[in-house]
């Protein structure tokens, strides 16, 4: 490379490193140096060594936190993800107001969170609630459950506020399918295959790479959801939504453990570094589509 | 110039650019903090004595809290009073919980306002005394007789810790009772409030019975209209009473603790269907929309039922004010009280300490007992300032002359984390029946002493 080339390089890649830099390796540096200290957000941390780490694996809301967290990247891997893809297959098929459907798919990703803890709340209340109240008028007259306040179905309903959030998949997948060469079904079609072979042997394969970056994406940002948790069951009832990102908040907020949650901070890292190794794996991101 | 030099001059303006930008950020709260400071010090750092200080009051008592009518009035008075020497400056901060939590946060940065409300929260009350970020108000109260002379004893008591007074003493109290609708009491036939525990169970069974639901309960937040009923229970035992006045308990597995717990779950089966899972706004919206025929509050939300944006024409004349059966009700004298810190120069913490001398001044305290509903026991209100009250806050007012067992308030006394976590958490649980009430005052002592477990970690 030409040394003027080079400054060049060096000159534009400069604010994106030194925000790196500053926006988020050192807050991580700071998170994984404090989370082995004894610290109440006021005074000077105290080293404890693996105290924190060891408390977290005696700590019965971590466990259940981390179980809730997992499951819920789990659901959007396995159900959020692939719900999205399916729909961008079917758009890529390009039925009457395709392109609508396009742009209330998104609706979701731009209402703010906040509003939709709100609008769900008023969902799931059990008295003037709009689904126990179609419930009830299909004939279940005696129906009444509390969807966001129920051990049972705390979980399910908690999940259902995010779980058909597509905006995001249906448009980066929608958008690498419709690049690619119309020429590969043409190919395939004058080879007598039918759209759904064509969706599962030709479309999805050459779009891995999208679907694998669509799997971190959510995953990760399922990880640090909170607003919609916060705001409606606020981890309850008992543990039943209590996941990472809360828990973090809750040892800051009410109990000035900044050195605890911290170490919870760090496992979060952990997890979403573990998610990015395995669908890098998986995805084989690091080779072409076309390979 | 050549295209090299042109290179290296962009190169090191964006450097510069970029740290400035850089800069800026990681400066932005000093410089907005420094601007507050300088602000609320300008007295101190002019050598002109006769210029004003300036002192920034956050309070969370302004929107639709139920004082912030009482609240802007006593500023527009302070600051006429004192006018060229001292001004308070407000800084708006609504709803209690978003109040307690800009604290945590100034606290943790060591910018601590120059006077705040101290016990709203319990925990970081404590933070913030253990600290020392906090004056000792004892010497100016003992050199003021007159301030000294309306405040209450055990208030005082309360407020002591280690022979310094942290937080202004009270000089007032407020009496959370039970305020319920007449209208629907009437409906139901039942014509008094009831005297004893069982009569109130036996009146919640004639209100249900005549199509009323009996009471307005939450589970969310902190659990406010659920945990007054559950506490005035409570302090029906003298144990209890007991139990209520230990600061920060780490055991809840108390036989009275467990009967307490019981009785709440029982008045579970008296509310709305939407109580689990409500918040405060949810309850206190099925009292006044008439849905449910009692809610336990202090008097403060009167002043919402004769607001017409949140209760319907003529609906506090409905509503009738009772203690707990045994003459109970919830005080908040034993709670701490405001609080000057300590990182201001000396001319601002005299400005702040003005603020609350003015505050505790017989005019301002009856100006405060008329407009919010609370009990001077020493200032006495004249017949003239009865008659500006409300005819609602006359009767509570009239009431609470009564209180047999001034019970404190939980909210106040109990680890944030119970209040704020386990509460949420386990009341949805305890209220449908999905746990015990052992099972629940067990877990209550979890979360308490987990907190412990961490500090000395």
């Amino acid at each position: 490379m030409k040394k003027t080339k080079l400054q060049y390089v060096l000159l534009f890649i400069c604010p994106a490193v030194l925000i790196y830099v500053f926006v988020f390796l050192l807050p991580t540096i700071i998170l994984s140096v404090t989370s082995l200290t004894k610290w109440n957000g006021a005074n000077m941390p105290v080293f404890v060594g693996l105290g924190n780490y060891s408390g977290l694996l005696q700590d019965g809301t971590f466990r259940r936190a981390l179980i809730n967290t997992i499951s819920m990247g789990l659901l959007a891997a396995f159900v959020n993800v692939p719900m999205g893809v399916a729909l961008a297959l079917i758009l890529n098929r390009k039925p009457g107001g395709w392109k609508l459907i396009r742009s209330v798919s998104l609706l979701p990703d731009i209402i703010a969170s906040s509003v939709k803890a709100v609008i769900f709340i008023f969902i799931f209340n059990p008295g003037m609630g709009l689904l126990n109240g179609i419930i009830r008028a299909l004939g279940f007259s005696d129906f009444n459950v509390n969807w966001f306040f129920d051990e049972r179905t705390a979980f399910l309903a908690i999940n259902l506020t995010w779980i058909f959030q597509l905006g995001f998949v249906v448009l980066v997948c929608l958008g690498e399918l419709l690049s690619m060469p119309a020429s590969f079904r043409e190919a395939a079609k004058i080879d007598g295959a039918t759209d759904l072979q064509i969706d599962f042997l030709i479309n999805i394969p050459l779009i891995r790479n999208i679907i694998g970056t669509c799997v971190i994406v959510m995953v990760t940002s399922i990880f640090k959801m909170f607003e919609q948790i916060y705001l409606t069951t606020v981890g309850g009832p008992g543990e039943a939504t209590t996941t990472l990102a809360l828990l973090i908040y809750q040892n800051i907020t009410n109990n000035f453990q900044y050195g605890y949650a911290n170490a919870i901070g760090m496992v979060l890292l952990f997890l979403g570094i573990l998610v990015i190794l395995v669908v890098q794996k998986a995805f084989r991101m690091n080779k072409s589509s076309y390979e | 110039m050549k295209k090299k030099t042109v290179v290296k001059v962009v190169a090191v303006l964006l450097t510069l650019c970029m740290a400035v930008v850089l800069g800026a950020c990681g400066s932005s709260n000093k410089t907005q903090d420094e601007g507050t400071a300088q602000q609320t010090t300008q007295g101190a750092e002019t050598s002109k004595p006769a210029e004003k200080v300036k002192i920034n009051f956050p309070t969370y008592q302004v929107g639709n809290d139920g004082a912030a009518k009482w609240f802007a009035g006593f500023v527009e008075r302070f600051n006429k009073k004192y006018e060229g020497k001292y001004e308070i400056v407000v800084e708006e901060v609504p709803g209690a919980q978003a109040f307690v939590e800009k604290l945590k946060m100034l606290n943790a940065s060591n910018e601590l306002p120059a006077v705040f409300d101290l016990g709203l929260d319990g925990t970081l009350a404590s933070m913030i005394i253990k600290d020392n970020k906090i004056i000792d108000l004892k010497p100016y109260i003992d050199a003021d007789s007159q301030w000294k002379s309306v405040l209450m004893d055990e208030s005082v008591n309360y407020n002591t810790v280690d022979g310094k007074l942290v937080g202004a003493p009270a000089y007032l109290d407020t009496f959370s009772g039970i305020f319920y609708n007449k209208s629907l009491f009437e409906k139901a036939g039942v014509t008094e409030f009831p005297k004893t525990w069982d009569d109130f169970f036996a009146t919640c069974d004639t209100l249900k019975k005549a199509g009323v639901t009996p009471i307005a309960l939450q589970t969310n937040e902190d659990g406010w209209t659920s945990m007054l009923p559950m506490t005035a229970k409570l302090a029906s035992t003298e144990e209890g009473v007991k139990f209520l006045y230990e600061r920060f308990p780490k055991d809840f597995n108390k036989p009275y603790m467990v009967d307490a717990a019981a009785f709440l779950q029982k008045l579970f089966q008296y509310t709305t269907v939407d109580a689990i899972g409500a918040n405060y706004a949810i309850s206190a919206n099925n009292f006044i929309s008439e849905k449910a025929a009692m809610i336990a509050n202090g008097p403060w939300m009167i002043n919402t039922f004769n607001d017409t944006k949140t209760a319907p024409e003529g609906f506090a004349k409905k509503v009738g004010y009772s203690l707990w059966p045994g003459e109970i009700a919830h005080a908040t004298v034993t709670r701490y009280g405001y609080a000057v810190s300590e990182r201001f120069p000396k001319e601002v913490q005299e400005g702040a300490i003005e603020i609350l001398k003015f505050m505790a001044s017989p005019e301002e305290i009856r100006t405060d007992c008329v407009m919010n509903g609370r009990v001077a026991p020493k200032v006495p209100l004249t017949d003239e300032d009865k008659a500006k009250m409300d005819p609602l806050q006359v009767e509570v007012y009239g009431k609470v002359q009564n209180v047999k067992v001034p019970s404190p308030n939980y909210y106040y006394r109990w680890d944030t984390s119970v209040v704020n976590q386990a509460l949420p958490k386990e009341l949805p649980l305890l209220a449908s029946g999905k746990i015990t009430p052992e099972e629940f005052c067990k877990r209550l002592t979890e979360t308490a002493q987990k907190f412990t477990e961490s500090e000395t970690k």
